[in-house]
């Protein structure tokens, strides 16, 4: 099975939130709505996550619906708590999801190769790369943490909420300076610090999906911008 | 200018990612209306804490450009207005220029650079201020009904796009004052930073 190549993962994160977040969501966008939320799903399906998949279309399913027949004209107070639900879930959750998927499926050296057909700076290429494979290590860093204070004891609930923050920040900013160094000793081995021209062995390139992935992007900036979905106009 | 190492780098691709976490998770709440003035304020107190650490680790001009810059693509891949990459690199070089003031060392400028580092939130911001205004609202009635953007519109004026920098970088400020303490208290006690 051939992968998705990088700049069309990046291209679709940043279409589906365009047209996500600040797009309408009425009239002719329902089914251009419907349509980029199916690509993550779609795109989930081919990596065979089949649980995250599923429990993503029926809460995207159910947003979705609340979304266009209960929302119109209630009480302000109620509608603002429902918005926190359904209206927060329904613009953040595909961008989310795509993101995942990019997170999940794109290998740092896939990433930079791409980047660098791109002619992209190594100055942004290297923050960006390590940028994305540090979000998991972050979740990871947190879960450490959290189980280290219940080992001694120490609960969150109920104390002064500058404590918790020096609690919680000061280990892991201590570990994440730690893991800076080793990164960086770590990329030695990898060359990054030579000059000239480096080569990959890292398969990048456009397929067939990736043309379709392409047009539906296109497709969908196209309605966004000339069918009056962009802000602006 | 100095040549930047993978180190250097590879701790802006680090402390970028710690801030914009900080950031993202606050952000999600300012999506209740009435909450978004204190998020402003809790948004610039943690994430002053990552900035903090980050300064004690520069010590070339650009690094805190190259932050800025990458800030702002991170908010335009969430799909905002383009200008939030200009105001993100704007808001990198404003530190830039402020820390290498302090030859990259004193400490006494950090608040001001953690606070002056959140002008890139105003990025985020975007879509609700100037020519975006109108038609974002009218979309958004559309959708949700007159009474919720009757609670936005009144709560969003123009001005309030001043209102949520200053917010925010007072909330970078205070912030800044915290983490310098953190600092003094625990990393300057185990050696990690200078």
């Amino acid at each position: 099975m051939r992968k998705l190549d990088p700049r069309t993962k990046l291209l679709l994160l940043v279409v589906i939130n365009v047209v996500m977040m600040t797009g309408k969501i009425t009239g002719i966008f329902v089914p251009v709505r419907i349509v980029f939320a199916l690509i993550p799903f779609f795109l989930m399906m081919r990596e065979t996550w089949f649980r995250g998949s599923f429990i993503y279309f029926f809460l995207y399913l159910y947003v979705f619906l609340f979304e266009r027949f209960t929302l119109q004209d209630i009480h302000p107070v109620l509608l603002i708590i429902l918005l926190f639900t359904t209206g927060l879930l329904s613009r953040f959750l595909a961008g989310v999801m795509m993101a995942y998927y990019l997170m999940k499926t794109t290998t740092v050296s896939e990433f930079v190769t791409s980047m660098e057909r791109m002619h992209i700076p190594k100055v942004i290429v290297i923050p960006f790369a390590v940028m994305f494979r540090f979000f998991p290590t972050l979740k990871e860093e947190w879960q450490d943490v959290k189980n280290a204070m219940k080992m001694r004891g120490i609960g969150l609930a109920g104390r002064n909420p500058l404590d918790v923050l020096e609690y919680v920040m000061v280990p892991i900013l201590m570990s994440v300076s730690k893991i800076a160094d080793e990164l960086s000793a770590a990329s030695m081995t990898k060359c990054l610090s030579v000059d000239g021209k480096r080569t990959h062995i890292a398969k990048v390139g456009f397929s067939f999906l990736d043309i379709i992935m392409f047009l539906c992007a296109a497709a969908g900036l196209f309605a966004h911008i000339f069918l009056g979905g962009v802000i602006g106009t | 200018m100095k040549k930047f190492e993978v180190k250097d780098l590879i701790n802006i691709g680090i402390y970028t990612a710690l801030h914009f976490l900080c950031i993202f998770l606050v952000a999600m709440l300012g999506f209740i209306p009435q909450a978004f003035i204190f998020a402003g304020i809790i948004e610039g107190f943690l994430g002053a804490i990552p900035i903090m650490i980050f300064l004690t680790k520069v010590k070339k001009f650009g690094m805190i450009t190259i932050m800025g810059l990458l800030l702002g693509l991170i908010t335009l891949l969430m799909g905002r207005p383009w200008p939030c990459v200009v105001i993100g690199l704007a808001a990198g070089l404003i530190t830039d220029l402020i820390w290498m003031k302090a030859d990259f060392s004193k400490i006494k400028f950090g608040p001001v650079c953690c606070g002056t580092m959140m002008l890139w939130t105003a990025g985020m911001g975007l879509p609700l201020f100037f020519g975006y205004r109108d038609s974002y609202l009218a979309n958004l009635e559309e959708g949700y009904g007159k009474e919720y953007v009757e609670v936005i519109r009144s709560l969003t004026p123009d001005w309030m796009f001043i209102g949520m920098i200053i917010i925010a970088v007072v909330g970078g400020f205070l912030g800044g004052l915290f983490a310098k303490r953190i600092l003094r208290k625990h990393f300057a006690k185990a050696n990690l930073v200078e």
